[in-house]
């Protein structure tokens, strides 16, 4: 009931602090000519005000009941999809990602869709997110990598991480039921691990006033983030919902910042 | 049971009499006025479908299923409209309202004759609320075969994202609907506090 409570409540603010920052953005597609990323940020809002909404909705509605198959599931992954053209939008230098990174990136992608669909069995929704996510992880990356917004020994700690989180994750399932605890308990600190590491960088982004490494930081924290979201239950996925909303602010001020400096 | 077929044909014939006596946008807008109707129609066998198919049931259908039907029914015209004759903005909203227009028009015919006519003051928030709504849904969808024309870059996603707005939109609108007392009455309100919003915003952005 508590948790209940404080989803709801972790909610109805996210739904307001996404209100305010649509508008924002909707005013900063016109304060500058070259607007693309404003505009698609503001389709990201849009997006994601319009899924937040239909999910208190439902669960003010039907809190007994697991939502069935509806438009909110389409709206999370055009989200996505968004969100990754949104990214995309604001590279400034094409690169071609080197294999190593590529191949990383779309492992995590799968092995979060493979570990969605053994905690959910709802295969093909999850086949078709974990696609999308192989694309966001990519554009996240390439845009990462083309701003040299982390080095070389900040990949090799954010690939370990992975790993890691991947491998307690993938524990959960088979060691048994009396000590499943300690590695869910090891993936929760690895995944608040992440979000520290990527503040981190944010923050040294912001001190060197890198305003692309600054916009590409806040998506990936962002993204973390949500990743880190839909691994969790209960308490943890509220603390992560509740996470995401200053994350979306990121978003607005660092996408202003690369828009006014056009 | 009704026999929407029927009802196609005698609200369409006299409009399509029509579309040899008017021309230019007034043509446009009845065409696509008509196409609306007959996605309607289409939309509605295909729910139908699903719901037989699916076991979902009749009101979850309605209520969940309905609005991602419906919703890329009015976008396939749309979208053909758009990759075929590569309209200037205007038009592609003309015929977007257009097809809006006559998608809840049939809806509000269908939904009259099957509950009844006796209470004015229900069906004119109904028509105002579903008319609206219908008309805000594809107004985005067009926008977002606009920005993926004006910007020429990620297409898809814009126009995924435009749909995924409006299926969202349309969705929120039946789930409120759904329920009478307060849900239902902020569900009537939600498309036209939606169109002033987008209004302000659209004001906004032209200052």
């Amino acid at each position: 009931m508590i948790t209940q409570t404080i989803l709801i409540l972790s909610l109805s603010i996210q739904i307001a602090v996404v209100a305010v920052m649509l508008w924002l953005s909707v005013k900063l597609i016109g304060e500058s000519k070259k607007n693309l990323t404003a505009v698609f940020l503001s389709f990201c809002f849009a997006m994601w005000l319009f899924t937040d909404l239909y999910w208190l909705i439902y669960d003010l509605m039907r809190p007994e009941s697991r939502m069935p198959f509806a438009a909110n599931e389409i709206g999370e992954v055009a989200f996505w999809l968004v969100v990754a053209a949104t990214v995309d939008s604001a590279i400034r230098h094409q690169i071609r990602l080197p294999k190593g990174y590529l191949a990383g990136a779309c492992l995590f992608a799968v092995s979060n869709a493979v570990l969605w669909i053994m905690w959910s069995g709802e295969i093909v929704e999850d086949v078709v997110t974990g696609a999308v996510f192989v694309w966001l992880f990519y554009s996240i990356v390439r845009s990462l990598r083309s701003e040299q917004a982390l080095k070389k020994p900040e990949w090799i700690v954010l690939a370990v991480l992975c790993a890691a989180l991947i491998l307690c994750q993938s524990l959960t399932f088979l060691v048994p039921e009396d000590v499943k605890s300690i590695p869910d308990l090891c993936a929760y600190i690895l995944l608040i691990a992440g979000a520290v590491f990527f503040t981190i960088q944010f923050i040294c982004a912001c001190r060197e006033k890198l305003v692309y490494a600054q916009m590409f930081l806040s998506f990936a924290l962002v993204i973390w983030i949500t990743t880190a979201k839909y691994m969790s239950g209960g308490n943890w996925y509220n603390l992560f919902l509740t996470l995401e909303t200053p994350g979306f602010v990121l978003w607005y001020i660092s996408v202003r910042k690369v828009v006014s400096a056009v | 049971m009704i026999f929407s077929e029927n009802i196609l044909i005698c609200m369409a014939l006299p409009l399509l009499l029509t579309v040899f006596l008017v021309r230019d946008n007034a043509r446009r807008l009845v065409i696509n006025f008509i196409i609306g109707m007959v996605a309607c129609l289409l939309g509605a066998y295909v729910s139908g479908f699903i719901d037989v198919a699916s076991g979902y049931g009749t009101e979850d259908t309605a209520i969940f299923i309905s609005p991602v039907v419906e919703e890329t029914m009015k976008f396939l015209p749309l979208l053909f409209y758009f990759l075929m004759f590569e309209p200037e903005d205007d038009r592609l909203f003309t015929a977007a309202v257009g097809i809006g227009a006559g998608f809840a028009s049939y809806e509000n015919v269908c939904s009259m004759i099957t509950s009844g006519t006796e209470s004015l003051s229900l069906l004119l928030i109904r028509g105002l609320a579903v008319g609206v709504m219908h008309i805000v849904s594809v107004s985005v969808l067009s926008l977002g075969l606009m920005i993926a024309r004006h910007y020429k870059v990620s297409g898809l996603s814009s126009m995924l994202g435009a749909l995924s707005v409006g299926m969202l939109f349309h969705g929120v609108y039946n789930l409120l609907a759904s329920e009478r007392g307060i849900p239902s009455a902020i569900g009537f309100c939600l498309p036209l506090i939606t169109a002033i919003l987008m209004l302000l915003a659209y004001r906004r952005l032209q200052t």
